[in-house]
Parts: structure tokens; sequence; C-alpha cells
């Protein structure tokens, strides 16, 4: 079988002064993915190499990376030779792959991003249509791939919530049963500072510019 | 030592299930204390393909059908208490998630109808409802609606004991996985809620990678028993190829439609009306003619759904796999191309691992019959299903039964005081779990974990007979031996050898009782296959196995079905 070389960005903030690249030597599966060669190190190589994944196929958004500088989902990106893996950049970084969630699900958690109804529901079930663009919004991963890809965006940097708050607040936006004034949280999480690049690129193609930016910036 | 935390009901699992329960005991006055492995809402709530049972939706349709679907699709091996109360309480399922921001597909005008209901096998009445982002929106739902709640959580944290004190659950004690540090928490009431444990058979399995059935042993150890740990289901329908594909979920039988086609490798049909027959059924079928030598050269079998886009029905079919299936789709383009992606090719298919209906037995409350203050709720409780669950089920009972236990747990604990911890069992197991990290030997633990899941697929999996089954126990004690000379770096922030190497000293014993009960029911009944008891015993003398911990040892035993409400005779 071919063999390739790849090369993933290691650091433990406990024993190393910085980051590191490290060369691995991988075997090239039939349409083999980024995540079969993580496992692969991981099982024969180095079990000290920090990574996640959950589901396997593109619904847990857990095993997301940069990969040659592009965030994406390691179980969806196949295999090639000489690929660099570095952990999602703006965020925060527990060790080698592995980025600190918790964070960004804190900040999020002071928005209400959850539905907020101010009229109970008119019947149960209730009666009422869901537009597609709130479904759309919906599908959202949570992989934080389009924190990462942004420019403008750094967790560090409150007064812009990115990308993944927009979507996340849109959808709610959207939702008839929604009350809240979710334009002016979005506003206030600093929308109007998008350089309207549309690098935020989606891992399943939810058209984050159009969807969630645009419609709140004029 | 790290955190130490006091609750009056702590919830181990943040799925659908852990989180329903959290809330209902919240609502109840109680102070809930919610600790997952993965971030919260996370776990195969998140990943299903969010099909949810809605009894009643049709007008023909009622909780006393759904209650007999259950227990025919069961094979009489349920509880009929556990069905009855689901059956009655599922529609709740449904307004408790909308109440909490869901959106199921609805008709034209808004409501949810006969239109959009699809009949998934075993069904006799079209009464599943779709959400157009799948099992990622449930997802959304529930991680929202504990962050509403205000009730504490602690995430990527793994239990790896429950603490006894006089037969009584006394708190918890595990693995904070991002920081390394081991915490504590003393509760009045425990509830677990740690879903299943297909993981124990990677690749063969659609579940999350976090699912290795830890709930079924905390339990186990801390006295409680466990019923049917044999019935293992194996969806019928998932990818076989490439390698990282394998095991992927494509299909349950509705899948087949009207004119969809089984076929072995020569082309012939060996199963026919399998859309409206249960995932055991259609499993059993293609498990059995790949052993007989007519499977594909990947080991599985091809799903022909061409002639499906000819008929209107099949066509529905096929629009649900464009919308609210798409994930399904999405794999099968990945694995097979555009074209399969289409229906314009067969699909090579083969079970896989995707729901265990055994597990901790409980009364319609979660409550276990032992220890008094231990419940369970969700895929980790065992019984309602019998030998085989019907599709959209569960997405209904995680929320009836995790709403039920968390209200019941929530009421109990009043007046209680926290108890201490008992510092012995405490001590005992903070120097087992620090003892792991930074020891020098030889196997590192994830190989000896895909040595435990190659023995489970290949000895206790969807075939099994008694030399195999023997034989994969053999192949356990050589694995425990193994884990004495294990070797783990002594990193502390997510050392990934270290949660291997506590998972497996839990995934190992769960191994020993799918494999014990394999044994013990001489059989074939729902997901039990026995290649040398090829046929059902009589259902007069319909018997559930039991496992619990007795004198330190692992004791099994058999007891009589009660058929409390629907004796097998009425069919």
């Amino acid at each position: 079988m071919e063999q390739v070389k790849i090369f993933i960005e290691r650091f433990d903030p406990d024993n190393d002064l910085s980051p590191y690249l490290q060369e691995f030597i991988v075997p090239k599966e039939d349409r083999g993915t980024v995540l079969e060669a993580l496992l692969f190190v991981y099982e024969q190589i180095d079990s000290t190499l920090g990574f996640q994944f959950g589901c396997r196929f593109k619904n847990c958004g857990l095993c997301a990376i940069e990969i040659n500088g592009i965030p994406q989902l390691a179980c969806t990106t196949r295999l090639k030779a000489s690929m660099y893996l570095r952990p999602l950049r703006h965020l925060p970084r527990i060790r080698d792959l592995i980025i600190d969630r918790e964070p960004i699900d804190s900040y999020l958690s002071q928005f209400t991003p959850y539905l907020g109804r101010q009229r109970p529901p008119n019947g149960e079930p209730e009666t009422f249509i869901q537009p597609q663009i709130a479904k759309i919004l919906e599908t959202c991963r949570e992989c934080l791939c389009c924190l990462s890809a942004c420019p403008h965006y750094d967790y560090r940097k409150l007064e812009f919530g990115g990308p993944y708050a927009f979507v996340k607040l849109a959808r709610f936006h959207y939702d008839p049963r929604d009350s809240i004034d979710r334009k002016a949280q979005i506003s206030s999480l600093g929308v109007k500072q998008c350089r309207e690049c549309q690098k935020c690129r989606c891992v399943v193609a939810i058209p984050i510019y159009q969807l969630a930016i645009s419609p709140f910036i004029g | 030592m790290g955190e130490h935390f006091e609750c009056d009901v702590l919830v181990i699992g943040g799925g659908g299930a852990g989180i329903a329960a959290a809330l209902a005991a919240s609502a109840e006055g109680a102070r809930a204390f919610l600790v997952t492995k993965e971030p919260a809402g996370y776990g195969n709530t998140r990943l299903s393909a969010g099909l949810l049972a809605y009894p009643g939706l049709l007008a023909e349709d009622d909780p006393e059908k759904f209650f007999r679907d259950i227990i025919v699709g069961g094979e009489f091996l349920s509880n009929q208490e556990l069905a009855y109360t689901l059956a009655q309480e599922a529609s709740q399922a449904s307004f408790f998630l909308e109440q909490e921001g869901l959106a199921l597909e609805r008709d034209d005008s808004g409501r949810l109808s006969s239109q959009v209901a699809i009949k998934l096998g075993g069904h006799s009445i079209s009464r599943t409802l779709m959400n157009f982002s799948g099992g990622i929106g449930f997802g959304q739902v529930i991680k929202g609606a504990l962050i509403k709640s205000g009730s504490r959580f602690l995430s990527q944290a793994l239990v790896t004991k429950l603490l006894v004190t006089n037969d009584r659950v006394v708190g918890a004690i595990g693995l904070k996985i991002s920081t390394g540090e081991i915490f504590t928490v003393a509760a009045s009431q425990t509830i677990l809620a740690t879903g299943g444990g297909g993981w124990l058979y990677y690749p063969h399995t659609d579940v999350n990678r976090t699912t290795t059935g830890d709930g079924y042993i905390l339990a186990y150890e801390a006295g409680a028993d466990l019923i049917d740990m044999e019935q293992v289901q194996f969806i019928p329908f998932a990818l076989t190829h490439p390698k990282s594909m394998v095991g992927i979920v494509c299909g349950e039988p509705f899948t087949v439609g009207p004119r969809g086609k089984i076929l072995n490798d020569d082309g012939q049909e060996f199963i026919i009306g399998a859309s409206v027959k249960t995932r055991a059924q259609v499993s059993k079928a293609i498990i059995l003619e790949v052993e007989r030598g007519r499977g594909t050269k990947y080991g599985g079998v091809k799903l022909d759904l061409r002639e499906n886009k000819q008929d209107p029905d099949g066509q529905r079919i096929k629009k649900t796999y464009e919308t609210t299936l798409k994930a399904l789709s999405d794999s099968v383009r990945f694995a097979y191309g555009h074209r399969a992606e289409d229906w314009e090719e067969p699909w090579d298919v083969y079970p896989t691992a995707h729901y265990f209906m055994g597990g901790v037995r409980i009364d319609v409350n979660g409550r276990c019959s032992h220890p008094k203050n231990l419940y369970a709720v969700g895929e980790v409780s065992g019984g309602l299903h019998g030998g085989n669950r019907l599709g959209s089920v569960s997405l209904a009972e995680i929320f009836v039964f995790g709403l039920r236990a968390g209200r019941y747990a929530g009421r109990t604990q009043e007046g209680e005081a926290i108890p201490p911890l008992p510092q012995k069992q405490v001590a005992t197991e903070i120097e087992r779990i620090s003892s792991l990290r930074g020891i020098r030997g030889h196997y590192r633990p994830v190989n000896l974990i895909r040595r435990l899941q190659k023995t489970m697929w290949d000895c206790a999996g969807p075939v099994r007979e008694e030399a195999r089954l023997r034989k994969g126990e053999q192949i356990l004690q050589a694995i425990e031996a193994q884990m004495k000379e294990m070797k783990i770096s002594s990193l502390k922030r997510w050392n990934g050898e270290w949660v291997d190497a506590l998972e497996l000293s839990l995934m190992l014993p769960l191994a020993r009782m799918i494999i014990r009960s394999s044994q013990v029911r001489t059989e074939s009944r729902g997901a039990h296959i026995r290649l040398d008891f090829p046929q059902k015993d009589d259902d007069q003398n319909l018997r559930n196995t039991i496992i619990r911990k007795s004198s330190q040892e692992m004791a099994i035993l058999t007891e009589r079905v009660s058929f409390s409400r629907l004796h097998p005779q009425e069919l």
C-alpha cells in the first residue's frame, strides 16, 4: 500500500515551549480520510497524539481541524500526501489538535441561544410554518470551522461574535415562535464589523453570509 | 484532587434522556447536576436521524395499537408495563421538544398530519415524524433547554464508579478528561442516562465514539440488575466499504419502499416485503444469507432501490433522502458515488450495531429495584423494547422516561440530607485512576480495545454459537491479562490512553455480559441469532436473562416474562 507523509502540529502547554510540526508516515487507504490517518498514528505510532472525533461522518463536528490551512472535518476530507494538520485557529487550544469549545458555549449562552417564546404554543401540537431558512440554519454542526475561517474573528475579541454566533441567533430570528429581538442581538455582537469577505465557508454548505450576516448588516 | 460537587439529583449522561431528567428534577425544586463525557447535548440523540414516533397522529391510530406493535416487534420479550407507559405518553415527547424549540416537519398548512407521517418497519400504521436537520435539531434543543434551566453541568467528564453506602448510591467519582483532574459528586438520587454500548463493535457500528456502555457496569457494580444483555440491534443497512465508512448507517427497512429489492451476490431476491418487517427480521435474513456464502466480496448484500423511482410512494421516500435524511444520502455519496446516491446503482450493505435493547432493569419511573435511589433511563435501561426496537421509538422513550425519572427523583429527594462520601471507596478509586497515568508496560490501551471490538464482532456479533461465544470469553480473559501490562503516557490534559484504559475497564465486563447472556439464551429470538439454536422456543416458556453481581461474581439467571397485558396466544 502507498505510504504518505503528513505533518501534524503538536503542542502540550505543560511540557512544550511552543508548537512544533511532527512528521508521520501513514498508509493511504482506498479513498482514505484524514481521520483514518489520525487514527492510524494514534493506534500504531504515537498514542500521545491529541485529537477528537465522534460520529465518523459529518454529524458531530468534533473532528474539525485545519488541513493545509483550511478548516474542515477530518472525517470527510480525503487524505493526500504532505498534508499539514493543525488545530482550528482563533480558538483556545487544549493540546495538539484539540480545541476548547467551552468558552465559545459560555459566551453564546449570554444571548438566549434557545427559543425565546413570549406566547405559549397555540395548540398541542402547534400549527405554524417554519421558514426554510430557519431549517437550513439549524443544520449547523457546531464544528466551529467558520470561526476559524473568519479572518476577523478571535475568541478573545468579545465584541465580535463571529459567523457561528450569527448563525445560531439568526436561526431564531427566522422562527415565528421566537419573540426576542435577534436583529438587535446580532448587531450587538458586532455583525457590522464583518468585512464581507465570505471566507466563512461552511462544511455542510450553509450559506452563512447570505442568510446570517448580509440581512443583518443594513 | 480536583473538584467536589454536591446535589440532590445527579444525572450521568448528557443526551436526550439525561437532559430531560435534569430538567424535570429541577422543576421539582431539586438541585440537579449533570455530568457528561461529551459536550452537553451531544451523543447519539444528536447523531440520530431525528425520527420521532407520535402515536395517534392518524385517526386510525391509538396508544393500544402502538403498544401492540412494540410488544409484537419485540417478540414478546418486553416488560409490558414499560411499553404501555410509553405508548400512553409518547406524544408528550414531541410537545416537550417543540415547546423547547424543535420544529418537526409539517404539511403545507403548518400541521403535524398524516401527510407528513411515515411508516417505519414493524409499525402497523404511519406514526413517525421527521425533522429537517435530523437529530442535529434535537441535540440543539436539548442543549438550549439545559442552558435555559441554569442547571449546573460538567462536560468532558468520565464517571468511573458509583459510590455506595448501605445499599444506597451516595455519589460518583471520575476523571475530568480535559484537565486530568479527578472529581467527586455527592448526591441523594442518581440517574444513569449513559446510552448504549455500540462502540464495543467498532467499526461495525454507527454510534458515537463515547458510546462505550459505561452505565451498564456502573449500575452492575452498584448492585442493580441487568436484563436481556444479549439483545443488541444490528440495523440492516450500513455501508461496507471503503474502510473508513464501514458500519456507517444508510437506512432501515422503510428504505426498501414499495419496489426495492434485497439481493444476494447472484442477484437473487432472498427476502420480500422487507419494508414492513422489523429490523431484527431484515437483518437476520441478510446475516444468514451471507453466512451461507452468498454475500458480495465486501461481505454484504445488495440493496437495489432503482424501481422505487417509478412509484409515487418510492419517490416520496427518495424525497426524504434528499431532505430530512440527507445525512444518510451524503454518506452513500461519499462511499459509493453519485450514481448510488441517486438510486441508480445498488448499495452494498450489511447490518451494523445500532442499539442495545437490553440494559439496566427499571420500573415505570425509571427506578432500579435495587439500589432504591438509582435510576436508569434511555438506552442504558432495558426491557422496554424486548428483542427488537422499532424505529423512531427511542427518541420518544428518552423524553418520556427521562422526564418521569427526573420528576420522581426530584420529589423523592425532598428533605433528604446529602450523605457523606465513603472515604475508603473514594481513596481506592483515586488510587486506581491515578496509578494508570504514566504506567510503563507493553500494550497501548487502544490496541486492547481494538482486540475486544474485533472479538465482539466475530464471537458475539450478528451471529452467535456456543463455540464462538466460548472463544470470545477466552479472548476477554487474555485481554484482561494484557490490561495488567498497559503503557500510558504521563500527560495530564486530555490523555487519550488514560481515557481508553478507564473505558476499557468498563467495556470488558460489558463484553462478558453480552457473551454470557448470549450463551444462556439457547434460542434465536429478536436480535439474538444462534446458529446452533435457530428456532424460537415456545412462547409459553419465554424468559428474560438477568445478570447481577452476587458474591463478587457475575451471576446470570432467567425469569419468566410476565404477559401483563398481551398474551402471545391473543395474536
